[in-house]
């Protein structure tokens, strides 16, 4: 934690290599945010893009050291909704680059993914803020306007779905 | 598979999917290298759709084309994105796990003091405890605005907001109605919605107009309509019925750009050149921001024609709606406003107050927390006076839920402290509101957190809470805790249900019935009655759990909630299920149905979504279908209790086009209706609710 601070002290006088290491700790965070708020692997390519760029001008202004994950997720955030309510998102099937790796559980993967895809826009974007963002639920109210509870039921509510959903019939 | 399991599985989803070597950290770092040596001060990349369209690779660093829109938005978010810095995010070094706010006050409801001279606007409020204290002066409100704002938050705020609040039971309610009202938390305590009914008219929001629709005998046929004078951006938002007025609450937003303070370059926003970016270093950034000023409108109508409706009366708050509540004449209004936002903008001596009416909220009725961001804006307005202020407050706040009982209105909100998820504890703030004078009474904290919109209940003004709290490995318990009427604790009750939380809860009287939950879905009934010693008297395991609870008659507990599969907690559907709670000791289940393939409710989240009426018989809400090619749908299905079972009295398939979180099922008299926004459909309750009439709203 400690070397963190130092590590956005350095950033904050422009140290690019600073920045770089700290945006290495998140920046798969960053992606799978975007992408799974966005659906769409360009988007989520480009608005990330977009992100460290503005943060990095930006993080001169970043006052409390500790904060730099809230702070440049608040960025992507606001970027990702205001990309949902300016394009609507494209229906185009997009391939999906996936790790080689990790082939023996494409289908549950796939499977999840799809499900998760078909929550609607709020719905991914409270469960990628908790899961991608580490935001708390009060965090999550504050920054989209909503009550505490509502977002809560919001997250329980989309599982729920998704759950249902994911367990092919079961009587 | 738990919600927990489930997020894991969406995680590791994400991680089996490659990131773009475009965003690997040595490319990003080489793209900024580059950017930095060559000065260019800003930074851009390309999207990969401006490359598709332009059919040519650039350098991606070399600013070019960027639209002049893309110019505005990305600083505006740079403005919001900056004023995160001074959220709660951070723990607060001076976290004692209990903080007791109720010390140092003299404690005294403001409210009996003032009772009986309802007339008297002008009081001296006190503090809350040591939660929220009154300002002294107009810069002491400045100073924490100014300390909490790092930089300005804008932003359009878009969402009206349900509050969190709570409770009561439908027992004494609807026993002599011949028709229904909303599904209200708090009896006595009325609140607005977009769709209501009286003896004779349904009343619809209907894009910027209300309609009044005859029902007469299930005929339907609209007589007259409401339309306030909007701009634009305005928007109706809910509204009240109440004998021979009609209360009307409309969101209304001025929207400007505007420039930063920073500014050094001349530029407007319409002078930016569309192909270029003007260049700019961290020192003289020139920023455009959309600075949205909002106010709440109240309008008031004579309804006594239903035929012609008859303005008599507007009132405006600033803020953004957040919610209301209505006891007999009195009307209480809450707003919300970030004030943080445009602090940086004003001078001291600037306008940065808000007002109701066009009149300054002074400073003796503002009360204060050292980091709060938002004002919180209570105002009170006598629906026969229904252009003139009662009585009003704002509280300085980061975030509150509100909840209204019958004598008190209680700000509450859950503190973390982030190096220990043990110590989240819930602060409260209680306020008087007798005849629409408002005034603190107290504060208190209590661990854990409140989960449930009906876990918080206020009795004879004495409050009841029930919390669930973490150990540090995140495993759950519950707590049940009892205050007297200054807000001072008289009892408690701790470690309930170990590994579960709670997840639905109702009052009555002197007793609690709340749902825990792991794999099976204990309801608990605990004995308030001597608030220093409360008592769980019994508990029955049924499986899955209920998300809603209400009181039936003083015999039975209906719940509505998901069955679940004991052994694997996977969920399997909607279901209801009738409690019999005459003995406590043994409770017992007399029925429970199972809706297949029904996989969500609005019910279990909005009480005004729920029809439950013993008086009627009648128990109806929305619930989403998953049909067998895995498409979604809406029905509403119409329920009543009989002879010890539910029978399914109605199912209607609802369109696409229905607004179903604002569907709402009423019945006058004979006949029941079903009404959202675009339609009402009635039906005959005497022959077997065959359909009598449906009208599309326009």
């Amino acid at each position: 934690m400690k070397t963190d601070i130092q590590l956005i002290k350095q950033a904050k006088t422009g140290d690019v290599h600073a920045f770089a290491r700290l945006y290495e700790i998140i920046y798969q965070d960053l992606y799978h945010f975007a992408l799974y708020t966005l659906k769409n692997p360009a988007d989520a390519e480009d608005i990330v893009s977009e992100t460290v760029t503005d943060a990095f001008v930006q993080i001169g202004q970043l006052k409390k050291v500790e904060s730099f994950k809230a702070w440049i997720f608040q960025i992507l955030t606001n970027k990702c909704r205001k990309s949902l309510k300016n394009h609507p998102l494209s229906l185009e099937e997009i391939p999906w680059e996936l790790k080689e790796s990790t082939h023996e559980n494409l289908e549950l993967d796939t499977m999840i993914r799809q499900e998760f895809f078909r929550l609607s826009d709020e719905e991914r974007m409270i469960i990628s803020m908790h899961l991608f963002a580490g935001y708390k639920s009060h965090e999550i109210a504050s920054i989209l306007h909503m009550n505490e509870n509502t977002v809560r039921s919001k997250e329980s509510r989309a599982l729920k779905k998704m759950a249902v959903n994911l367990n092919p019939e079961k009587e | 598979m738990t919600e927990k399991e489930l997020l894991q599985k969406i995680q590791d989803s994400a991680d089996s999917v490659n990131i773009p070597d475009s965003l690997s950290p040595d490319h990003i770092a080489d793209q900024l290298s580059y950017a930095d040596t060559h000065r260019s001060h800003h930074i851009f990349l390309f999207s990969k759709k401006e490359k598709a369209v332009e059919h040519m690779h650039r350098h991606p660093l070399i600013p070019a084309v960027y639209y002049r829109t893309a110019v505005v938005c990305i600083l505006c978010i740079i403005l919001t994105a900056a004023a995160w810095n001074s959220h709660t995010i951070l723990p607060d070094e001076n976290t004692s796990p209990l903080p007791d706010y109720s010390d140092t006050e003299t404690v005294l409801d403001a409210a009996a003091d003032t009772s009986g001279n309802t007339l008297q606007t002008e009081h001296i409020k006190q503090n809350a405890g040591s939660l929220y204290t009154i300002a002294k002066s107009e810069e002491e409100v400045y100073n924490i605005l100014k300390n909490s704002a790092d930089t300005m938050d804008k932003e359009i705020l878009y969402s009206t907001r349900k509050d969190g609040a709570t409770v009561e039971s439908s027992v004494e309610d609807s026993v002599s109605n011949t028709y229904s009202s909303t599904n209200l938390q708090t009896q006595g305590v009325d609140e607005a919605d977009r769709v209501k009914t009286d003896r004779h008219y349904i009343y619809t929001v209907t894009g910027s107009k209300i309609l009044i629709t005859d029902t007469t005998d299930g005929h339907l046929q609209t007589i007259s309509s409401i339309t306030p004078e909007l701009e634009a951006s305005d928007s109706l938002v809910e509204f009240y019925v109440d004998g021979s007025h009609l209360l009307l609450i409309v969101q209304h937003y001025d929207t400007s750009i505007q420039t930063s303070v920073d500014i050094t370059e001349s530029s407007t926003e319409d002078s930016i050149d569309p192909g270029f970016m003007p260049l700019t270093n961290d020192k003289d950034i020139t920023s455009y921001s959309m600075e949205t000023t909002s106010q709440t409108i109240l309008y008031t109508y004579s309804i006594s024609d239903p035929a012609q409706p008859v303005l008599e009366g507007t009132y405006t708050q600033d803020g953004n709606y957040y919610t209301s509540r209505k006891i007999d004449d009195i009307l209480y209004l809450f707003t919300d406003q970030n004030l943080s936002s445009q602090i940086s903008y004003i001078s001291p001596k600037g306008e940065f107050i808000p007002c109701i009416n066009d009149e300054k909220i002074p400073y003796n009725d503002i009360y204060l927390t050292d980091d709060g961001r938002n004002g919180l804006i209570l105002s009170s307005v006598n629906l026969n006076h229904p252009d003139e202020i009662v009585d009003k407050l704002m509280i300085l706040h980061n975030y509150v839920n509100i909840y209204v009982g019958n004598d008190r209105i209680y700000l509450y909100n859950s503190k973390y402290n982030d190096d220990s998820l043990s110590q989240t504890v819930t602060e409260l703030a209680g306020f008087s509101m007798k005849n629409g004078i408002l005034n603190a009474v107290s504060a208190a904290s209590v661990n854990g957190e409140i989960l449930d919109t009906f876990a918080i209940n206020e009795n004879q003004q004495c409050l009841r809470l029930l919390t669930t709290s973490y150990d540090n490995s995140g495993n759950p318990s519950n707590n049940l805790y009892i205050f007297d009427d200054k807000m001072k604790l008289t009892g408690s009750l701790t470690n309930i249900a170990d590994g579960e939380e709670i997840y639905a809860a109702r009052y009555f009287d002197n007793t609690a019935y709340f749902i825990t939950y792991r794999n099976t879905d204990p309801l608990f009934v605990a004995d308030l009655s001597d608030p220093s010693d409360p008592k769980i008297l019994g508990s029955l395991e049924v499986t899955g759990f209920s998300e809603y609870l209400q009181l039936w008659d003083d015999q039975k507990l209906l719940g509505i909630g998901y069955e679940t599969d004991p052994d694997s907690g996977v969920t399997k559907g909607l279901k209801m299920v009738m409690f019999d709670i005459s003995d406590p000791m043994n409770l017992k289940v007399i029925d429970s149905i199972v809706l297949d393939n029904y996989i969500y409710s609005p019910a279990l989240y909005d009480y005004k979504c729920v029809l439950a009426d013993a008086s009627a018989n009648l128990i109806g809400f929305t619930m989403e279908l998953k049909n067998t090619d895995s498409k979604y749908s809406f029905d509403y299905g119409l329920y009543s209790w009989e002879n010890n079972h539910f029978t399914k009295k109605l199912n209607v398939n609802l369109t696409d086009h229905t607004a179903y979180e604002n569907l709402r099922g009423m019945y006058i008299n004979d006949h029941f209706y079903l009404a959202d926004f675009h339609q009402i459909i009635s039906f005959d309750r005497t022959t077997d609710y065959q359909k009598t009439d449906e009208l599309l709203l326009k």
